[in-house]
């Protein structure tokens, strides 16, 4: 891998690969990624299920299920966070890297009243005294517009809306003010308005925080508002890597190509038909040699059998054959 | 000729009583809607969960029993039906559902499950006839004979759609509801399933009525657009002149909230021009749904519901907006 680490970044993250064993062996979920996060920065991961972009998320936050392994390396402020010894990762994540999940409900203890889960982790991790987390804790949640937040503070999480709960989880990824915020599918589960609303309040509050983010969703058009660089994986791989604007505009990999013409839009010419990628989206699987993208390529060729290289230009990566347009 | 008519249509669901011991009371969910489908087109109904869309879907097939007004199939009155006068012409009006795997039978064949329906529709069919007329509709929507002996587990997730689909063509059908079909499919398959209806639809002259809360989507295959919202049309308007430009802002709303694909367009964007919560269906307000959410509300709107007023050829249910 021609990149080094770089000291103006956050995270370096080097030929990370996740496995996971099973009984008809290891399943590889993700394949030597490497990527690295400026302080600040948003960067998008795309990918469709099975493309191992929310196991990335899980490997640098050591969630990993209980059959999976974590190779390679991840940085974070000089620290390889897949080496660290769990205490030493206890104090990192929840301190300077939390997470937002797909699903609220099930990332909020039921039996908590919300007001103390989110003084909980000032008090572990700054050392606030109880009253003043819980002040500060109320001071957030009336910063992600809960109404009457120093009440709703002593409520507990069934009796929050789903796009409550999805503000609820900000508050708390936030309040402890991390220098990295992971998000795994954050609006998937929402209706568009409560969406638009999500996405506007971590944006608001990534800027004002300056913490760098990493969002990881299916949805095309939540990266394009959100993403100042974005990366698209398939098969636990990455496929192409730049810009948002610049890889919207000139998408070079075939699978990007047949994402956006697959997706439907609100303002194109609408088109009689919908562009389509051929066969289903690889799930799971022992690893294959060659491009886990080529056997739905409409223009692979005989040296798709064995994978492509990562060729990085300027701000641009991509790893086909049949190189940049 | 109107395939299918909705008129004044009310769909409730019983629930338990305010006290331990008050009788069960009908909670409504849809209230008062018409519309008029005919052949070959496609009604494109959305909102956000709770809408009651779905809801309108089933009472729409007579899946749930409407709890006011009535349904026209062919301009005949559904309601007027037998039982087993109904169930023979289920054959005519099917649907298909958001979470394709868990609609289909673990333990059958995609065979059996495919030509299940016909035991009703034609009795009399072969047991041969039956598996030919199985693997006739596993290949209009695209999946090889071999399929037919396939259980569900072996399938992907858009396979498991096209499969509801073959099920749901297999009486020869004049209408297809689509509740959220896509919604669970990944991107690349979201697009296969949607050209597949849409083509069924040419092929079949196949009306469809498709549910969805995905706004681009719904601009792909639909004629006419239906906005709900908490169990009120606020807006019916043809494909192109909604697209252009919705009147109701509850529309706008929802338009002006998603995101496209297209960075130079949305990056800093902000996506919200609403405020204040949902109210809930357990508690509706007494003006306009919408009011409480609505950036332009005034005191009538908090007061008086609107009604549906034609604007040109099409309607919208707003105090605000001048003919």
């Amino acid at each position: 891998m021609p990149l080094t680490p770089m000291t103006a970044d956050l995270l370096s993250v080097r030929d990370l690969s996740v496995r996971f064993a099973q009984p008809q062996g290891a399943i590889v979920a993700v394949d030597r990624v490497s990527f690295d996060l400026a302080p600040g920065e948003v960067l998008g991961i795309v990918g469709e299920s099975g493309s191992g972009k929310s196991q990335i998320l899980f490997s640098l936050m050591g969630l990993l299920a209980g059959n999976g392994r974590a190779d390679g390396q991840a940085l974070f402020q000089g620290r390889d966070l897949l080496a660290m010894p769990p205490e030493a990762l206890d104090k990192v994540r929840g301190a300077q890297m939390s997470m937002i999940f797909q699903d609220p409900m099930t990332s909020l203890n039921p039996y908590m009243r919300v007001g103390d889960q989110l003084a909980e982790g000032l008090i572990v991790h700054k050392g606030l005294s109880k009253a003043d987390a819980m002040r500060q804790a109320v001071a957030m949640l009336d910063r992600v517009r809960i109404p009457d937040a120093a009440r709703r503070a002593q409520a507990y999480p069934h009796e929050f809306s789903g796009g409550m709960r999805q503000r609820v989880m900000i508050a708390m990824a936030l309040l402890v003010h991390p220098a990295v915020l992971l998000a795994d599918e954050p609006t998937t589960a929402l209706d568009v308005t409560i969406q638009a609303q999500v996405l506007d309040l971590m944006a608001d509050m990534a800027r004002e925080s300056g913490a760098a983010v990493i969002l990881v969703t299916h949805d095309l058009g939540v990266v394009a508002r959100m993403a100042d660089r974005v990366i698209v994986l398939y098969g636990g791989r990455i496929m192409e890597e730049g810009r948002a604007e610049a890889l919207f505009a000139a998408p070079a990999h075939p699978y990007t190509q047949g994402l956006l013409a697959a997706t439907p839009r609100l303002t194109d010419s609408l088109q009689a038909r919908l562009g389509t990628i051929p066969g289903s989206p690889q799930s799971g699987g022992a690893i294959r040699p060659g491009c886990p993208f080529a056997p739905r390529c409409a223009v692979k060729i005989a040296a798709c059998e064995v994978m492509p290289p990562l060729v990085t230009n300027g701000a641009h990566r991509l790893a086909c054959h049949m190189g940049a347009p | 000729m109107t395939l299918i008519e909705a008129r004044n249509l009310d769909v409730g669901y019983r629930v338990a009583g305010a006290g331990l011991l008050s009788a069960p009371r009908i909670l409504p969910i849809v209230h008062g809607v018409n519309l008029a489908l005919q052949p070959g087109r496609s009604l494109g109904i959305v909102g956000e969960s709770g809408c009651g869309k779905s809801t309108l879907g089933r009472a729409l097939l007579r899946l749930i029993e409407p709890t006011g007004g009535s349904v026209l199939w062919n301009g005949q009155d559904m309601a007027a039906l037998s039982p087993a006068v109904l169930r023979k012409m289920r054959a005519q009006m099917q649907i298909i559902f958001q979470d394709p795997v868990a609609a289909l039978d673990p333990r059958m064949t995609l065979a059996r499950i495919i030509s299940r329906p016909l035991a009703t529709f034609a009795p009399d069919l072969s047991r041969a006839e039956r598996l030919a007329r199985a693997v006739q509709a596993l290949s209009e929507v695209g999946l090889s004979a071999d399929f037919a002996q396939r259980y569900p587990h072996e399938l992907s997730g858009g396979q498991a759609q096209r499969v509801g689909i073959a099920r749901a063509l297999i009486g020869r059908p004049s209408l297809l509801v689509c509740d959220e079909p896509v919604s669970a499919l990944d991107v690349s398959i979201q697009a296969q399933v949607i050209n597949l209806l849409m083509d069924l639809q040419d092929r079949m002259g196949l009306a469809l009525v498709f549910i969805s809360h995905n706004l681009a989507v719904v601009r792909h295959i639909s004629h006419q657009v239906m906005v709900m919202c908490l169990g009120h049309v606020v807006e019916v308007a043809g494909r192109d002149a909604f697209y252009a430009g919705p009147l109701h802002p509850y529309s706008q709303a929802l338009m002006h909230a998603v995101p496209e694909p297209d960075p130079v367009r949305e990056k800093g964007r902000r996506g919200t021009s609403l405020t204040g919560e949902l109210p809930s269906v357990l508690n509706p307000p007494p003006g306009c749904v919408f009011a409480s959410r609505c950036p332009l509300a005034m005191a009538r709107c908090h007061a008086e519901r609107p009604v549906l007023r034609s604007f040109g050829d099409r309607q919208a249910a707003c105090h605000l907006i001048e003919a």
